[in-house]
């Protein structure tokens, strides 16, 4: 007879949940990662920008079924836009038809572990911000960024949340008044 | 009895989660919007330097199938690459059994400024593995899928 065996049944039953909590977590059953999430909580900007902006992002995917937590480019469109608007760096979001700027972010890779509870992930974007009606390019930088957190949907989502921080403090900085 | 039980539902859910986890798949391509890849001819593929299996032997081969001129070798900081486009690459690899490739991230980028302007990635697990020819193609025909939907889209 072992321990187990001679346990109450409200131990066996914590220890089935933790056993099948386990087995989730390594088996990466996770959720996509959340665009309200992935907006930093706080943004110190520079400058303000006048003119409208734009967002565009590729690169991501959805999270499937069996798949670890991955971020779409939906999800980081929208955390782009709601950071964007909760630290007032652009005068407005509008479709690109009509914006003055066009940020494009490019998601290029998202390392993450095989498995894990406490788990590191590393991102790689590829942002670029431009003037409508210009080829030229205002700014451009490639952001690595990097986040520990437990379980794949919350290391993802620090990841880019470290982004998209990192990356409109940069813009935020840009003198745009001069640019043509 | 009960306690049977408890440990048959512990081993079916373990085993429905290891099986689970086997099954993973993913495989994705993007291209920037500005660039477009039907006017790109030639490819250097960067190798890397941990990479002992010519990963970069299998993109620059798929590239020269696709009828593309391609060459690959080491990076060479400070000389000017010949080429439309750099590709890099990220490899993982894993054990089941034996070792498998899991995941390729294969990304292309301007050689003027090797700012990245395309990326795919495959990911498979055990039960799911592709070869690594396979995966090459895998990735590197979503990315050229990507291109060539934008282009039939611009052309409407």
């Amino acid at each position: 007879m072992t321990g187990l065996d001679s346990a109450p049944i409200a131990p066996r039953a914590l220890f089935m949940l933790v056993c099948i909590g386990a087995c989730l977590l390594a088996s990466s059953c996770a959720m996509q990662a959340d665009a309200g999430d992935m907006v930093p909580p706080s943004l110190t900007v520079a400058h303000r920008h006048p003119g409208t902006v734009a967002v565009d992002v590729r690169g991501g995917s959805d999270t499937g079924a069996l798949d670890k937590s991955r971020i779409s480019n939906a999800a980081f469109a929208e955390a782009l836009e709601k950071s964007i608007e909760k630290a007032n760096l652009f005068s407005g979001i509008v479709p690109p038809d009509r914006a003055d700027y066009l940020i494009f972010v490019m998601l290029v890779r998202l390392d993450q572990p095989v498995a894990g509870i406490n788990i590191a992930v590393k991102m790689q974007s590829g942002w670029t911000l431009r003037r409508r009606g210009y080829d030229a390019v205002v700014w451009k930088e490639l952001i690595e960024t990097r986040s520990t957190g437990v379980g794949f949907r919350a290391a993802t989502e620090g990841a880019a949340r470290a982004a998209i921080e990192d990356a409109l403090q940069k813009i935020s900085e840009l003198n745009l008044s001069g640019v043509q | 009895m009960r306690c049977r039980i408890y440990r048959v539902a512990a081993a079916v859910a373990a085993a429905a989660c290891v099986f689970t986890a086997g099954c993973a798949n993913r495989a994705t391509g993007s291209v920037a919007a500005d660039v477009d890849l039907s006017r790109m001819r030639s490819f250097y593929v960067v190798k890397l330097p941990a990479d002992s299996r010519g990963v970069e032997v299998l993109i620059r081969d798929n590239l020269v199938k696709r009828g593309f001129k391609a060459a690959s070798g080491p990076e060479v900081p400070d000389s000017p690459i010949e080429a439309d486009a750099v590709v890099t690459y990220a490899d993982r690899w894993t054990w089941d059994m034996t070792m498998y490739m899991l995941e390729l991230t294969i990304t292309m980028k301007n050689p003027a400024d090797n700012f990245p302007f395309a990326t795919g990635n495959s990911y498979h697990t055990s039960l799911t593995r592709k070869s690594p020819q396979e995966m090459v193609d895998e990735v590197l025909s979503n990315i050229f899928a990507h291109a060539s939907e934008k282009k039939a889209a611009s052309e409407k």
